[in-house]
């Protein structure tokens, strides 16, 4: 069980420092250290999918060799991103601040707690059984071989990062989805605290956070005692995500890239929200249109077509599917 | 003939219309001077990830190529009126020009002069049907569905194994402008891509040296004309003609951008986007050449570091560069790291890969071939000493060119990593196939770079025009060599598979058998181009229904089959068909009669097959028999078959036949009994054998052979097929 613990330490760690990656050049990135590990997950499952349809699975490696598979993939793409990105960053300031340590220290007690709930209970099953499949057979190869298409196929958002890090770790997908989802739902809380707060227009007040956090987690743990899957805290992180980034949006590359990256996520995990989503933003920019004093139209534009450019297919499935 | 120099022009007239706005807005000033030139291929780095990426989405090339043609037409027409036109010709830019239209001219003389129709050649290689098909294909599909839906074969090969979409889609392009047929245009687009490469050698040559009028003369000729680039674009190997392309921009890009003070600009600049563009293009459309640009680029970083030239700056780039093509196209990068990983090491020595050796005697090109000078397509080796001086002397002027050039740095890493790849593929490894790539991927590079060295070795004027004159000549003298070669024994779509497109497929609703599923032998090129034309790329007409028993024909009695009538290119075996539904001068579809009685009932003397001379040998072999070889046949098998119809009954049956080698045993059965068992030898010779039971009607003749033997190995020939007897006839008498 300790073990565990552990791991879901050195998870965490592994999607801040992504994550970190991006936040790194946002404009406002005082709380970029909560969103990081979003967009570090958001990253290595794009990074996951994109090797997938190129008929490389996450695990099984290519022409017996020991190295040529998507985990290594997806850490070659890191590390070519993390070259671009510390090269091209202005300042070196990640969004940590020595201040809000107690407030890292509670998240990552709450993590633990959470995931040691977790780990007496089922977990959710049809993530880890896609997670497991998905390790040795690609999602391009497989449709080659099934010749059409279903949303369970290409709708693997949450698998994959349950894939990868169960092969790194090498835990079965079962036990890695308990972990995730431990998590997550911790990782949520500080998603809608700072909403919250953009959207009441209040500076930021540990005190106040406290008490709303211990609101909150105390609410996602009467909803999770009752039962949710993966796919419903997934769904709710990515809108949050993309919500709070919407709010505080400057309109650098690397927000526009962290919004496509979001989108493209979305779509993975579930094609209805994701279009959704894709409507509300759309009308965002229609309104940017009238509202010429804060966004223009290209603004919004913009993270659309990275997202088009970035996994075209992927989108092309969930907009068509 | 005028279709074809009318869509010849036409697609000039699109490509320079289209690219004008787009090449104005992301060309970087520093290339302005080079606009005509750099113009076409602007166009296509633009379009092919454009294309590429709406297809991924799910957008056919039928609905997002008149998207982009608006969107890039009015840029152009935007740019025209509200920046000052960038045009600028000279009389060596005309002279371009016309060495272009010479060159294609030079390259689709045959349809020119015997076609007639607007088509697709090729010295012999079969690749230009996945080219077609899939662009067909993309025209009306998109890249997304075909990942989900059942592709025929010649599809599925581009689409699903090298995810190379780019060469395809850009013919896509055209056809779904002109409302084409891929067999239309796919030879045309190759010969204008590759005319359009060579004026970047001059372009290279002004980045590296200096703008020569002579100097632009050699280099080229020396490209256009190159008997080693013009054997590859008349095989149709169209990934490797875009490359040499996207290889020229990529080349002018990185020696005008990398060490200047452009890439010391902080951010992502024009020349980022541009040189991602490209790599992205590159990768979607032919990445197995891809190391040879990249490799050269990680050694310059390591010389940068070393020399302490801003190797930070560099690097900054790299990575920009680097990610922003894989943004653009990770999908093909990964899958290429994957597919040349296995390709480079999975393949085995002397391996062929689509062209045969073209000499036997020192088949490797020596770099005085290299540049053209001596054509190892016609020529047998030279005599070992002048071709080492010959050589030397090539050697010589590219390493004086190397050194003159500007840029040594970075000339001298993609040259040292373009010898490598000759040592690893020529003499490590030994493999002529792979030898052969590597020299027509690299030549442009050392045309340019021995053409800096031939002006700065040699200063005085007369004799610089002299030994220009005796190059341009030998080169010419190469070329036409091959191109008369390629007249000769070149392959068509003619207009015998271009009727095909009458056939009227909306109303036959079963599927039709093409020749190739009733007789293997049949050549690949008649095979593939009726397959082409019927199947359509769908699965309508595609047969599934296969007789499983090893005595009957493999398609189904009645079904029906396509059937030569007359051909350039075989000779259409006689069948007997029923019910005619369809044909012309050159084929005909009907139902196939090939059961026992349905041939009782065909009018003509079925007792007796004599090879060569008999009308239905096709309709009397059932299994086990190889190709005809004028007057005689070979068994491919132990035991093959066959059937005669005697309308009297039977009393004898003769058989000239012989062995490949001894010891050869040869049992006979005609309808189930044992006639005989003999040895064979290996000279003709005529055993004549009774027969009791005699009836009229059809006589089942089965052989049983002891020995399969293989001429490659009995050195008689390169023939490696296994083979038992060869025969000549065999008669009821």
């Amino acid at each position: 069980m300790h073990i565990y613990l552990l791991y879901s330490l050195l998870i965490l760690l592994s999607l801040v420092f992504t994550g970190s990656l991006f936040t790194v050049h946002m404009k406002k990135n005082n709380v970029a250290v909560f969103y990081s590990p979003w967009i570090g997950a958001i990253y290595i499952v794009n990074i996951g999918l994109l090797a997938n349809f190129s008929k490389i699975p996450i695990s099984k490696t290519v022409f017996n060799t020991p190295f040529f598979n998507g985990i290594a993939f997806i850490i070659a793409t890191i590390f070519l991103t993390a070259i671009v990105s510390f090269l091209q960053a202005k300042n070196r300031n990640f969004g940590f601040r020595k201040k809000d340590i107690l407030l890292y220290v509670f998240y990552w007690i709450c993590i633990v707690v959470f995931t040691a709930v977790f780990f007496n209970k089922l977990g959710d099953v049809s993530a880890g059984k896609r997670a497991g499949e998905i390790k040795t057979l690609s999602l391009a190869d497989e449709m080659f071989v099934k010749k059409h298409i279903q949303n369970s196929q290409w709708q693997v958002g949450i698998p994959v990062l349950i894939s990868v890090y169960s092969d790194v770790f090498k835990i079965s997908p079962f036990s890695m989805s308990k972990i995730i989802q431990g998590i997550f739902i911790v990782l949520l809380a500080p998603l809608v605290a700072y909403l919250i707060m953009k959207i009441v227009k209040r500076k930021k007040n540990n005190t106040s956070f406290f008490i709303f956090l211990a609101i909150f987690v105390g609410l996602i743990l009467i909803f999770q005692i009752r039962g949710s899957t993966l796919d419903s805290v997934f769904i709710t992180g990515m809108i949050l995500l993309i919500a709070n980034l919407t709010l505080d949006y400057s309109h650098v590359l690397a927000e526009e890239f962290i919004l496509a990256q979001a989108f493209i996520y979305l779509a993975a995990i579930n094609s209805n929200v994701f279009k959704l989503a894709l409507i509300v933003f759309l009308l965002m920019t229609v309104s940017g249109f009238f509202n010429r004093k804060k966004h223009g139209v290209l603004i919004f534009i913009k993270p659309i077509f990275l997202m088009i450019i970035l996994n075209p297919l992927l989108v092309g499935f969930a907009l068509r599917f | 003939m005028l279709s074809t120099l009318y869509y010849l022009i036409l697609t000039f007239v699109v490509i320079y219309i289209l690219g004008y706005g787009v090449t104005n807005i992301v060309l970087p000033k520093k290339l302005f001077p080079y606009f005509l030139w750099l113009m076409p291929w602007i166009l296509i780095v633009v379009l092919i990830p454009s294309l590429i990426i709406l297809s991924l989405l799910g957008v056919p090339v039928r609905i997002s190529a008149p998207i982009l043609s608006v969107i890039l037409f009015s840029l152009s027409v935007y740019t025209f009126y509200r920046v000052k036109p960038q045009l600028q010709l000279t009389v060596k830019d005309a002279i371009i020009a016309f060495v272009i239209f010479m060159n294609i001219l030079f390259n689709i003389i045959p349809i020119l002069r015997r076609e007639g129709i607007l088509t697709t050649i090729s010295i012999g290689n079969n690749d230009v049907i996945a080219y077609a098909t899939v662009a067909d294909y993309l025209v009306d599909h998109s890249i997304s569905e075909s990942f989900h839906s059942r592709l025929l074969l010649s599809v599925d090969n581009l689409l699903h194994d090298g995810y190379r979409w780019g060469t395809p889609i850009i013919s896509s392009f055209f056809l779904a402008i002109f409302r084409l047929s891929g067999y239309q245009f796919s030879y045309l687009i190759q010969t204008i891509l590759f005319s359009l490469t060579f004026p970047l050698a001059y372009v290279f040559i002004r980045v590296l040296y200096k703008p020569t009028f002579l100097g632009m003369f050699l280099a080229v000729i020396m490209t256009a004309f190159n008997a080693n680039l013009l054997y590859i674009l008349y095989n149709n190997f169209f990934g490797q003609v875009l490359f040499w392309g996207l290889q020229m921009v990529l080349f002018i890009l990185f020696f005008t951008y990398f060490g200047s003070h452009e890439e010391k600009v902080s951010g992502i600049t024009l020349y980022d986007y541009v040189i991602a563009l490209t790599i992205a293009t590159l990768f979607f459309s032919y990445h197995e050449p891809a190391v040879f640009m990249f490799i050269p680029l990680v050694l310059y970083l390591l010389w940068r570091f070393i020399s302490r030239t801003d190797a930070l700056s560099y690097l900054k780039k790299l990575a920009i560069i680097g990610l922003c093509s894989l943004s653009i196209s990770s999908v093909s990068i990964f899958n290429a790291i994957i597919f040349d990983f296995g390709q480079t090491f999975a393949s085995k020595k002397g391996q062929p890969i689509g062209w045969e050796l073209f000499r036997q005697k020192i088949p490797y090109a020596n770099p005085f071939e290299a540049m053209g000078f001596y054509s190892i397509h016609s020529f047998e080796p030279m005599p070992t000493a002048i071709a080492i001086l010959l050589s030397l002397a090539v050697l010589v002027l590219i390493a004086w060119g190397i050194f003159k050039a500007r840029q040594r740095p970075l000339t001298v890493c993609f040259t040292i990593v373009f010898f490598f790849f000759y040592y690893w593929t020529g003499v490590h490894n030994n493999n002529f196939y792979d030898y052969n790539r590597a020299l027509t991927y690299t030549l442009p590079f050392f045309i340019v770079l021995f053409t800096i060295g031939f002006f700065e070795l040699f200063k005085l004027r007369y004799l610089r025009i002299g030994l220009i004159t005796i190059l341009i000549g030998l080169v010419m003298f190469s070329s036409l060599k091959l191109n008369k070669k390629f007249r000769t024994i070149y392959v068509a779509v003619d207009r015998s598979f271009a009727s095909l497109h009458n056939v009227p497929l909306h109303s036959i609703h079963e599927p039709i058998y093409t020749e190739a599923f009733v007789d293997s032998t049949i050549p690949y090129w008649v095979q593939n181009w009726t397959g082409y034309f019927i199947y359509d790329n769908s699965f309508i007409h595609w047969p599934t229904k296969f007789n499983e028993a090893p005595l009957l024909n493999k398609v189904p009695e009645n079904s029906l089959i396509l059937s030569g009538k007359y051909s350039r290119w075989y000779y259409p075996p006689k069948r007997v068909l029923k019910n005619i539904v369809w044909e012309n001068e050159y084929y005909r579809i009907g139902r196939l009669c090939s059961s026992d009685a349905c041939i009782r009932s065909v009018n003509a003397d079925l007792s007796k097959m004599v090879i060569g001379s008999s009308d239905w040998e096709n309709v009397l072999l059932l299994s086990g028999w190889s190709m005809r070889e004028g007057d005689e046949r070979w068994s491919d098998s132990l035991e093959p078959s066959m059937r005669l119809v005697k309308k009297t009954p039977a009393t004898m049956i003769s058989i000239e036949t012989k062995a490949l080698k001894e010891p050869q045993n040869m049992d006979l059965f005609v309808n189930d009994a044992h006639i005989a068992s003999i040895q064979l030898s290996t000279d003709w010779k005529k055993y004549t054998f009774p027969i009791t039971d005699g009836h009229d009607g059809v006589y089942l003749i089965q052989f049983k052979f002891s020995k399969l033997y293989r001429p490659s190995d009995l050195k008689t020939s390169r023939d490696t097929r296994t083979l038992s007897a060869g025969f000549r006839r065999i008669i009821l008498e």
